[in-house]
């Protein structure tokens, strides 16, 4: 079944089904999913002027297909990546033949062999930050354990000095998202954030020029594409390689503390499944994914179409943005029984939380390894908990579902 | 004995280290036939290109680890562009469609090249046989006899004459040209064409598999050795539409399953209801990284160094297969 896309709506009467844009589809996205897969799984907005795609099949067709799909445009839906779009070396929104050269620059360093070699001092970053709550009954497992291990874990990555840095480090990441709820602007807090970062990451690009060491940013400086340095002699905000690694930056951090925040609050929702993780610890990767899949942090993913392209017999024209649903497709009920229930004990099924194809999540294997290993350290160190308060909601792009305040309680 | 004088261009590695790459920009694109693109390349920096004699080919690199070669099908003489002409072949695993959806006016493309492994020899008389999109090498073959005053004929069969890329100028020629459509002409007919061996011509070729087994056949039994000049749509070779059907044991289980030529071990695997994490789906991420105990594995994934390929001790499941008859995964 199909919506007609010819049919003119009358603008008075017009209210989409599916408006990204509005705190009343933020509060409660899952049932429009729902809906658009039943009613519109190729569905138009009007309104925004985009087409989007909520069946695990028709998600997973188009994200394989990069050539009918492109990503020029930006993957974000709101202006968020239009605004970043302005400089080279976003991996997100360069298509290819410039993507491969560019994520081949980075791939081995995320390699799950190299992510691999990170365990340890994942594990050491996730006990200091237990260490600081191991007598608390009352803690916030977002904000004081979910956010700072993807941040600890990169200051290592990028070699980042103690101190002032790692302070202004962490405004500058919430400072880029910033933006007022139903628009889909940025604020000037969020321009001169990013700019700052930039600058940031252009000068550590500089320090790894002039002093190599075994990381990836010495990775992004020493790279040749064809035989041609990625980054120029100058290496300024603008260049492609700080892109680059701010793309990598943007990738790493809010994502994985979203998925360890919504991973512990649907635990804490379900004692009986953190009965099963202390009796069973072998079952925690099953977790991490499951809650990858349960409430996807990059709900929605876009692209542009290249040429006409039909699906479920919907003809979509050329050039049009359309929003690949991961969030839908994820719960999408043909393919995963009972798919609105969180649960880790559910026969192991390839999701689309990392997306995939070409631009699949470069990151992933370190974002299942923080994840993994952050609970193997909760399950072997602390008891049972459950909610003690309300989950927050984190102001971000509106294409993801991020927590960063899940009030808990241990027993 | 064969009367092969020329081989494929199987073995071009041994050259690759010596050539420059260079950049250039896609300067002109052409519909030339249904589903054949005709792409006129010129240096970036608007020097003159490499000297290349007819049946030299170069090499197309369209993104990381996907290399294509295609044949140079201009006037060796111009030295300020190249022009190829690509077939959006049905089978392609995604090479000639890039090409098909991806290269535009202006788009900037790294080729290496060009080499030739099917050069043009000195003969009294040519006869030209060309398959599809094969016709793009003999073209340049046909400018440079034609300018020797030699005689020559050409035999140009295509599936359908709206497939057929430089049709009409080639029909130009006059009657030396034999158009053999397939569905209103039916296949090119052999026999006659190849009906009678003579020291003193050459017999040159490329296309289609099928076409040049054909070929070779006659020319095997009438023709003088030496006689028979191919090519075979390096794209083929490279491209792999050979894959095989192989076993896999998955060691923790002891369970055999068979991975038909059609599809990869991920997707069999996961059919079978063992799943194995993946991102890419085409060998470049890593994620589907799984472990090896026995056998040979034909590695076609373009993260792992040739080193740790060498090593047989794992594999990207999402594109590399197997050189033997039974994997032995630690699965």
């Amino acid at each position: 079944m199909s919506i007609n896309i010819e049919k003119p709506y009358i603008e008075s009467e017009y209210a989409p089904i599916y408006d990204p844009f509005t705190p009343e589809f933020q509060a409660d996205p899952f049932s429009v999913y729902e809906r658009l897969r039943r009613e519109a799984p190729v569905y138009y907005n009007e309104k925004w002027n985009f087409y989007a795609l909520s069946r695990f099949d028709d998600v997973r067709a188009a994200l394989r297909d990069h050539e009918t799909y492109l990503n020029y445009q930006g993957v974000d839906i709101d202006d968020f990546e239009q605004e970043q779009s302005g400089y080279p070396g976003m991996l997100p929104n360069i298509d290819n033949p410039r993507h491969d050269q560019l994520r081949a620059t980075v791939q081995r360093s995320f390699m799950p062999r190299s992510i691999r070699a990170l365990t340890d001092e994942v594990r050491q970053v996730c006990d200091l930050l237990i260490d600081k709550f191991a007598d608390q009954k009352d803690v916030d497992i977002s904000a004081d354990y979910s956010w700072p291990i993807p941040f600890e874990v990169f200051y290592n990555f990028l070699g980042m000095p103690e101190g002032d840095i790692r302070e202004k480090f962490v405004r500058w990441t919430h400072g880029i998202k910033d933006r007022k709820i139903g628009s889909t602007e940025l604020t000037d807090f969020a321009r001169e954030s990013s700019r700052e970062l930039r600058e940031y990451l252009a000068y550590l690009l500089r320090e790894r020029r002039k002093n190599p060491r075994n990381d990836v940013l010495t990775a992004i400086v020493q790279a040749e594409i064809n035989g041609v340095p990625l980054a120029p002699e100058d290496i300024d905000y603008a260049a492609e390689a700080t892109g680059l690694a701010f793309a990598l930056y943007l990738g790493g951090v809010e994502t994985t503390a979203g998925t360890m925040s919504t991973l512990f609050e649907q635990l804490a929702r379900y004692p009986e499944q953190q009965q099963a993780l202390h009796n069973d610890p072998m079952l925690i990767p099953r977790a991490v994914e499951e809650s990858l899949r349960y409430r996807t942090i990059f709900q929605v993913t876009a692209r542009t179409t290249s040429r006409p392209v039909e699906v479920d017999g919907v003809q979509i024209p050329e050039g049009k943005r359309v929003f690949l649903i991961l969030g839908s497709a994820n719960r999408d009920e043909t393919v995963f029984e009972n798919a609105d229930q969180f649960d880790i004990l559910r026969t192991p099924k390839p999701h689309l939380g990392f997306g995939e194809g070409l631009h699949g999540c470069l990151g992933n294997p370190l974002a299942r390894l923080e994840s993994t290993v952050a609970l193997e350290q909760l399950v072997a160190r602390k008891g049972m908990f459950e909610l003690a308060g309300e989950p927050r909601r984190y102001i971000t792009t509106p294409n993801a579902y991020v927590l960063d305040r899940v009030p808990v309680a241990f027993k | 004995m064969s009367a092969l004088a020329t081989l494929t261009h199987s073995s071009t590695v041994t050259f690759e280290e010596e050539e420059r790459e260079i950049k250039t920009t896609v300067v002109a694109r052409l519909d030339a036939a249904t589903d054949v693109v005709l792409l006129t390349l010129a240096a970036a920096d608007g020097s003159e290109l490499p000297a290349w004699r007819p049946g030299a080919h170069i090499d197309v690199l369209l993104s990381n680890g996907i290399t294509r070669q295609y044949s140079l099908c201009s006037d060796p003489d111009d030295r300020s562009s190249y022009t190829i002409g690509v077939l959006n072949a049905p089978a392609s695993r995604g090479g000639s469609r890039y090409v098909h959806e991806s290269l535009h006016v202006g788009t900037s493309l790294t080729i290496r090249g060009p080499r030739n492994h099917f050069e043009l020899v000195d003969a009294q008389r040519y006869v030209f046989i060309a398959g599809g999109i094969g016709i793009t090498p003999i073209a340049a073959m046909l400018r440079e006899v034609e300018n020797a005053g030699k005689p020559w004929m050409l035999y140009y069969g295509g599936r359908t004459v709206s497939s057929m890329a430089l049709r009409e100028e080639l029909e130009s020629l006059g009657d030396r040209v034999s158009i053999w459509p397939e569905d209103t002409a039916g296949f090119m007919d052999l026999a006659t064409i190849l009906g009678s061996p003579d020291e003193d011509t050459v017999v040159y070729t490329c296309g289609p598999e099928p076409l040049l087994a054909a070929i070779e056949k006659i020319c095997d039994a009438r023709w003088p050795e030496g006689s028979l000049h191919y090519e075979r749509f390096a794209a083929k070779a490279i491209e792999g539409a050979t894959d095989t059907a192989f076993e896999v044991e998955l060691a923790k289980s002891g369970r055999r399953i068979t991975v038909p030529a059609d599809k990869s071990v991920l997707e069999t695997l996961g059919e079978n209801g063992v799943h194995i994490l993946s991102s890419c789906g085409e060998g470049t991420c890593g994620t589907c990284e799984t472990p090896v105990l026995e056998g040979e594995v034909d590695h076609r994934d373009s993260v792992l160094t040739k080193d740790e390929q060498s090593r047989n001790d794992c594999m990207m499941v999402c594109v590399s297969r197997s050189k033997c008859p039974l994997l032995v995964l630690d699965v």
